[in-house]
This record gives structure tokens, C-alpha cells and sequence, in this order.
């Protein structure tokens, strides 16, 4: 049996475009801007996990089952970039924004995290970056307030 | 107590009420609390999000169908993962979960959405052109269908949001109910505490005045009594200091007047309780009514002559009737003599210049006393009060006039006893007008009138042996001389047990009893007596002068009663009315 060489050709050129796509879709390359008022910091997913290695397990309003996210507490965050602010706005994909009230977010434990169950979370998972809330621990957040500002697919923070 | 019951039962409709409220208070407040939780998952703001990512995936693959490039593609696989995320918030959680009980069909339709993106994972990744061609008619069916069926998800998504406002509704509908129901209770409630409060201050005020008007009333009586005992204690001193039998027989009318008026005060005082009882009979004789007014008129022509007052008397007789010197009717002469006296004593006491006019007048049934002065006058806020027991217009008037404020209380009701009526007329400085008008039947006959001159009865006209109970020595004494006087045999007796005793051991043909004696009263020893089987008549000669008691002597058995004090004559009527009978 022979292959027709435009065919082989093809197909190589597919799998190499696959892979291509696959890259470009895994390590789409999303960061997180975080703006202050006179600097501005750019996170990658991984970087954002890695700056303390904390992670939350939670049940949200949105899912069934109780997930491992991985990320960095909101506070800090804040200390991590010495950062005193009393408004954040977070900017999501979408041009979704929403201004969040930092010292009740701070008291209810505002979690950013870009990680579920070890994975980097996809747009399609709420991904890159989204703020949760610990739901399981705390049923009282589970309150209108705190879920408009569990702000998914997240891409920007401003600290006002 | 009925009262008491009432207020009772409206309180613990108040409680049952208050305590129902608290119950729904409770139960609205985590209704509320249930409905926000409804809001909180923002369930209309996802859906037309998703329709939103069907729409904008839809025209991404149609852009990168015409136009196949890195951008393009990347684009439509950032759409298909936005749509993705929709589908998993729609399916999961508690919207998914509502909508899975809610609403099957369209629960399934984003199941199949969702169960196709999963197994399409990798191919929707890739992104190949020849893909998306396949997926964007699949992905348009998706948008057409949700564009039919978003209403009906909308309202079924709704559901439960509906169903918890439905039921908040409710709740608050029982709410305002209870809540006009408590205010309606409170409100009687208020309204008969308040009339409550109301009364019993007005019975306060009532009781008040009632005790003020009694001691005002014991104050008026100690100096009407005190008077004429004056009267009389000083006459008996002057009498022992004293042999002249001329001025002996002055003093004894002094002491004669005196005793009248003293007397006179305690039968007001009796004759009103007597009248308060309601069992006042009525006499029916003949007697000259035009004699008997000239008369009581005449009574005052001293008194009026002393405050140099003119007393008139005026007779109008019925038209064409032949002027006459006596006016026979028959009545009540002692209750119509009564009346005047109070009305005409009052016309002098008041009146300090001018005149008093006492006017007999006699119309087709009617016979009516008019007695004008021109004295001080009635306010009208008063012309009340005055006719009400112990109630004088105010209490400085008793003071200035004296009377035991009696006077008018009992005149109305006698009155009223002669089916009458006594009205008054009057303005303050000038005068009062009294009118007395009753009802009056002509006498047939002309009868001889009444003798008013008293005699005494011929001595020793009586005979035989009565039994004197009386434990009083001073009463025990005066009894003794009188019946002595009057020609009977007497044994004394100093209270019951003697008496019964007395019964037994000799014959008596009459008993005078006391009533209230030490050791056995009258009326026990009545009983004794009768029991044992005497039946000479026994007659009750007492200071105690109620209807009541009267009423208890004649149960057992007594046939006459004498009051204290009493006349001569009196008891020596009585006495041979029942002396008689058996003799």
C-alpha cells in the first residue's frame, strides 16, 4: 500500500498544526495584570500558584462536588506587593467588571486562584483567574454580595 | 365580676394575638431570608448570558469558516470555551439543580449540550475549518432551539423564585391581618380600661360627695338635736331652781316646744328611711283640705310676724263653685300637712324681706298648694340637688339656715306617695316658687273635721293588770306613772328572762314590751310566751321604730306597736283598743 506523498505531506502538516494549536491553546499565555496606582505587576497562572503555594478546597454555588484551587489568599497578595488600597475593580474576559469592597472581601477570606485540582483552569473552567470565597467553611458567604464579586475568568486587578 | 371577666378575655385575645404575630414574624423573616437565597444565584443574568455566547459562537465560526486563519480560529475556540463555562454553570450548582426539578425538558437540552461539548473536547480544541463546518449548524440548531425556549426556561427558572414570593405573600397578607386585628384589640381594650377608669373616677367622686354629704348631714343633726335639748336641759334646771308656778308652767311650755322640735327632727330622719323602704300606705279619709292649709299656714304667722314677713293665705276655688268654708276631700291629710310644713318653714327660713303667699288652688281634679317667697333664691344648677337626701344647696346654707336637709327629700317622695308632683320655679335674690299639685277625690259627706286640740284622756277610765317589760329605769319610770295615770295595775319586768317568768307565776291581761333588752330581747320572750301557750296580747313599746322591726313583732305574735316617744294618749288608745278585745 503507498501513500500519496501530498497525502503524508497532509497529514504531517496537520499534526503539526495540531500540536501548534494544542500550544497555543494549553499555554495560551494568560496573565493576570495587577495595577496600582503607580505600578503595574503581570502574573502568569503558574507564577500565581507558585508565590506561596496555598491552596483552598471548596464547594462553590456553582459546582456539585468540593475542588482543591490553588492560588493566593487576596490579603496576601496584598502584602506580597505592599499594596494599601480600600477598592479593588476586577476586569474579567468578557469586559465583565465588578468593584469589590477589599476590607469585607479581606474579612470573608477572597481567595484569587488560577489552579483546580493541580490544573491550570481553563477559560472554559472559569480559568484563568478567578476570586472565590471559602463557601464550605463559611455558608454564610454564600450571599449575593460575594458571589457578584467571584469574579471568573479574570484577567486584570486594579487597587484603588 | 362580669366586667372583670370581659377585660380578661380581651387580654388574652391581646396575648393569643401578640403570640401568633411573633410566630409569623419568625416565619417571614426566614421566608425572606429563603427568597433573597433564590436572588442570590443571579440565574436570569446567566441565561441571557448564554444566549449571548450561542450568538457570538455562532458568528466566530461563521468568521472563521470564511476567513480560516490563527486569529479567527483562536477566537472561535475562546467562544466555544466561554459558552462552555455557561453550560456548566447553568447545569451545576443549585440552578442546576432547580432547574433538573423545575423544568426536565430544558434541563435535558443543556445536559445535551453540555454531554456534546465534553465529548467533543479535543476536536474543539483543534479547531480544524472541516469541524467547524460540521459544528457551527449544530451550534446555530442550538441557538434557534434556546431562542424558542429561553421564555419558558426564563418562567421556569422563575418557578421557585415564584413559588417563595407566593408564599412570602401569603405570610404577609396573614401579617397585616393579625397586625389590624392586635390594633383592634388594643383599642377595645384601651377604650374599656378607659371607660373603666372613667367610671370608677365618677363613682369615686359620687361616693365622695355621698360621704361628705353624710358627715355634713351628722353635723347638721348634732346641732339640730343639740338645740332643743338645750332647750330642754336648761328649762328642767330653771324648773328645780324655782318655786313660782307661773314661771314653771312658762318653762314647761319651753320644754314642751323643745321635745316637739327634737321630735320632730328624728322623724325626718325616720320618716325618710321609713320612705326609702317603699312601703308607705296611703290613708283614705275625709278631712277639710282648705282648714287644714289655712292652719299649717297659720302655724308660721308667729314666726313670720317675728322676721316681719308678710304670710298670706289665698284660697282659688274652681270657677262657679260656691265659696265654701271647708274644702272636704278625701286623702291623706298627714302626708299633705307634712309636705306644707317643710314647704312653708323653708319659705320662711330663706326669706330675710317681703312675703311668703301660700295659695290653695282646686281645679277639675287637681288641688294644688302654691308657696311663693321672695327670698334668696335656687340657682339652676342646683334645683337638682336640693330635692336629693342630705343635699341642702350648699353646705354654708345649713349652716346659716340650719334643717337637716331632709326636708325636701321627703316632701318629693310624699308626693310621689299621693301620686302628685312638687315643682319649683325660682331665680337667685328674687325668690322660689313651690308647687305641690295632687290628685283629689270630693268627699261626699260633709264630715266634722278633725279635732286638732288634744285632750287629755279622763283619768282611771282603764282597768286591769299589765306586765311592764323595759329595762330602761327613766322609761320604765314614765310608763309606770302613765298607766298608772290611767288607772291600770302594773308589774314591772326588766327584761325577758323576768318577764317569762312573770307570765307564769300570775295573770296579766296586757304585756308592754321593750324590744332591745339585755339577756333575752321582745321579741324572744314574745316567742317564750306564746309557746308556753298565753295568748293575752302583747303590745311592742319601743325606740326602734323601723318598718323592719315592726314587721318582726307581729310575726311573732305581738298585735300593736308603740314607738318611743309617745303620747299619753296615744298608748292609752292603744291599750284599750286591745283591752277591749279581751275583756
Amino acid at each position: 500500500m503507498s501513500y500519496p506523498p501530498m497525502n503524508t505531506s497532509w497529514l504531517h502538516r496537520l499534526c503539526l498544526l495540531m500540536i501548534a494549536a494544542l500550544f497555543s491553546v494549553w499555554g495560551h499565555g494568560y496573565e493576570l495584570t495587577i495595577k496600582t496606582a503607580n505600578n503595574e505587576y503581570k502574573l502568569s497562572q503558574d507564577e500565581l500558584k507558585e508565590l506561596t503555594g496555598s491552596s483552598l478546597t471548596t464547594v462553590t454555588p456553582w459546582t456539585d462536588q468540593p475542588n482543591v484551587y490553588s492560588g493566593i489568599s487576596l490579603a496576601d497578595l496584598l502584602a506580597h506587593y505592599q499594596i494599601s488600597a480600600t477598592t479593588a475593580k476586577a476586569r474579567a474576559l468578557n469586559d465583565y467588571q465588578v468593584e469589590i469592597n477589599l476590607h469585607q472581601a479581606l474579612s470573608a477570606g477572597a481567595f484569587i486562584v488560577s489552579h483546580v485540582d493541580g490544573e491550570p483552569m481553563k477559560v472554559r473552567n472559569k480559568g484563568p483567574f478567578w476570586i472565590i470565597f471559602p463557601w464550605s467553611r463559611q455558608p454564610d458567604l454564600i450571599e449575593r454580595k460575594y458571589q457578584d464579586w467571584s469574579i471568573w475568568q479574570m484577567i486584570e486587578i486594579s487597587f484603588q | 365580676m362580669k366586667r372583670f371577666n370581659f377585660i380578661n378575655f380581651w387580654f388574652l385575645i391581646l396575648f393569643t394575638v401578640t403570640l401568633w404575630l411573633t410566630v409569623i414574624f419568625v416565619r417571614i423573616s426566614n421566608e425572606i431570608h429563603q427568597f433573597s437565597d433564590q436572588i442570590t444565584d443571579n440565574r436570569p443574568w446567566h441565561l441571557s448570558q448564554f444566549q449571548l455566547e450561542l450568538e457570538r459562537l455562532n458568528s466566530s465560526l461563521i468568521q472563521y469558516i470564511h476567513v480560516t486563519n490563527d486569529d479567527t480560529r483562536s477566537e472561535a475556540v475562546f467562544k466555544v470555551e466561554l459558552l462552555w463555562n455557561r453550560t456548566d454553570i447553568l447545569v451545576g450548582g443549585v440552578a442546576g439543580q432547580d432547574l433538573k426539578k423545575y423544568d426536565q425538558t430544558s434541563y435535558r437540552y443543556l445536559k445535551n449540550i453540555q454531554d456534546y461539548l465534553n465529548e467533543h473536547e479535543a476536536e474543539l480544541y483543534r479547531m480544524t475549518p472541516e469541524f467547524a463546518r460540521r459544528f457551527q449548524p449544530v451550534n446555530h440548531a442550538w441557538t434557534q432551539e434556546y431562542k424558542h425556549r429561553i421564555r419558558e426556561i426564563f418562567q421556569r427558572s422563575y418557578q421557585s423564585f415564584h413559588e417563595v414570593s407566593n408564599q412570602v405573600l401569603d405570610t404577609y397578607k396573614i401579617t397585616r391581618l393579625l397586625i389590624l386585628a392586635l390594633g383592634l384589640v388594643i383599642f377595645v381594650l384601651t377604650w374599656v380600661l378607659y371607660r373603666e377608669f372613667q367610671r370608677s373616677k365618677q363613682l369615686r367622686i359620687t361616693a365622695e360627695k355621698a360621704s361628705e354629704a353624710k358627715s355634713q348631714f351628722l353635723a347638721n343633726m348634732s346641732h339640730e338635736i343639740r338645740t332643743p335639748l338645750n332647750g330642754i336641759i336648761g328649762s328642767i334646771q330653771l324648773m328645780r331652781a324655782n318655786d313660782d308656778v307661773q314661771d314653771c308652767k312658762d318653762l314647761m311650755k319651753t320644754l314642751e316646744q323643745s321635745s316637739e322640735a327634737l321630735l320632730a327632727q328624728i322623724n325626718d330622719v325616720l320618716d325618710y328611711s321609713r320612705m326609702e323602704s317603699e312601703r308607705h300606705v296611703v290613708e283614705e279619709v275625709p278631712f277639710d283640705a282648705l282648714g287644714l292649709v289655712r292652719s299649717v299656714t297659720s302655724i308660721y304667722n308667729a314666726q313670720a310676724k317675728h322676721k316681719q314677713l308678710t304670710l298670706t293665705f289665698r284660697f282659688e276655688p274652681e270657677e262657679l263653685a260656691p265659696t265654701t268654708e271647708a274644702l272636704m276631700i278625701i286623702g291623706d291629710p298627714n302626708k299633705l300637712r307634712q309636705i306644707l310644713l317643710n314647704l312653708i318653714s323653708n319659705a320662711i327660713k330663706f326669706t330675710q324681706q317681703g312675703s311668703v303667699t301660700v295659695t290653695l288652688k282646686v281645679q277639675a281634679d287637681t288641688l294644688s298648694v302654691r308657696v311663693e317667697d321672695t327670698g334668696i333664691g335656687i340657682s339652676p344648677d342646683k334645683r337638682e340637688a336640693i330635692f336629693q337626701p342630705f343635699g341642702q344647696e350648699d353646705s354654708s346654707i345649713s349652716r346659716r339656715f340650719g334643717g337637716s336637709g331632709l326636708g325636701l327629700a321627703i316632701s318629693k317622695k310624699l308626693a310621689e306617695i299621693l301620686s302628685g308632683e312638687l315643682t319649683l320655679t325660682s331665680e337667685v335674690n328674687k325668690g322660689s316658687t313651690f308647687t305641690l299639685s295632687i290628685p283629689y277625690i270630693p268627699a261626699k259627706h260633709e264630715h266634722q273635721p278633725q279635732a286638732i286640740e288634744t285632750a287629755f284622756p279622763a283619768p282611771s277610765e282603764l282597768k286591769g293588770k299589765v306586765l311592764l317589760v323595759e329595762d330602761n329605769l327613766v322609761n320604765q319610770k314614765i310608763a309606770n306613772r302613765m298607766l298608772t295615770k290611767l288607772g291600770l295595775h302594773v308589774t314591772l319586768a326588766s327584761n325577758g328572762d323576768e318577764a317569762v317568768k312573770a307570765v307564769t307565776l300570775d295573770h296579766f291581761d296586757l304585756i308592754l314590751m321593750d324590744l332591745q333588752m339585755p339577756e333575752k330581747d321582745g321579741i324572744q320572750a314574745t316567742q317564750e310566751i306564746r309557746e308556753l301557750g298565753y295568748s293575752m296580747p302583747i303590745i311592742a313599746l319601743t325606740a326602734n321604730s323601723t318598718i323592719e322591726s315592726q314587721q318582726a313583732c307581729f310575726e311573732v305574735g305581738m298585735v300593736g306597736f308603740i314607738s318611743k316617744p309617745f303620747k299619753m294618749e296615744s298608748l292609752h288608745q292603744a291599750i284599750e283598743m286591745h283591752l277591749g278585745q279581751f275583756a
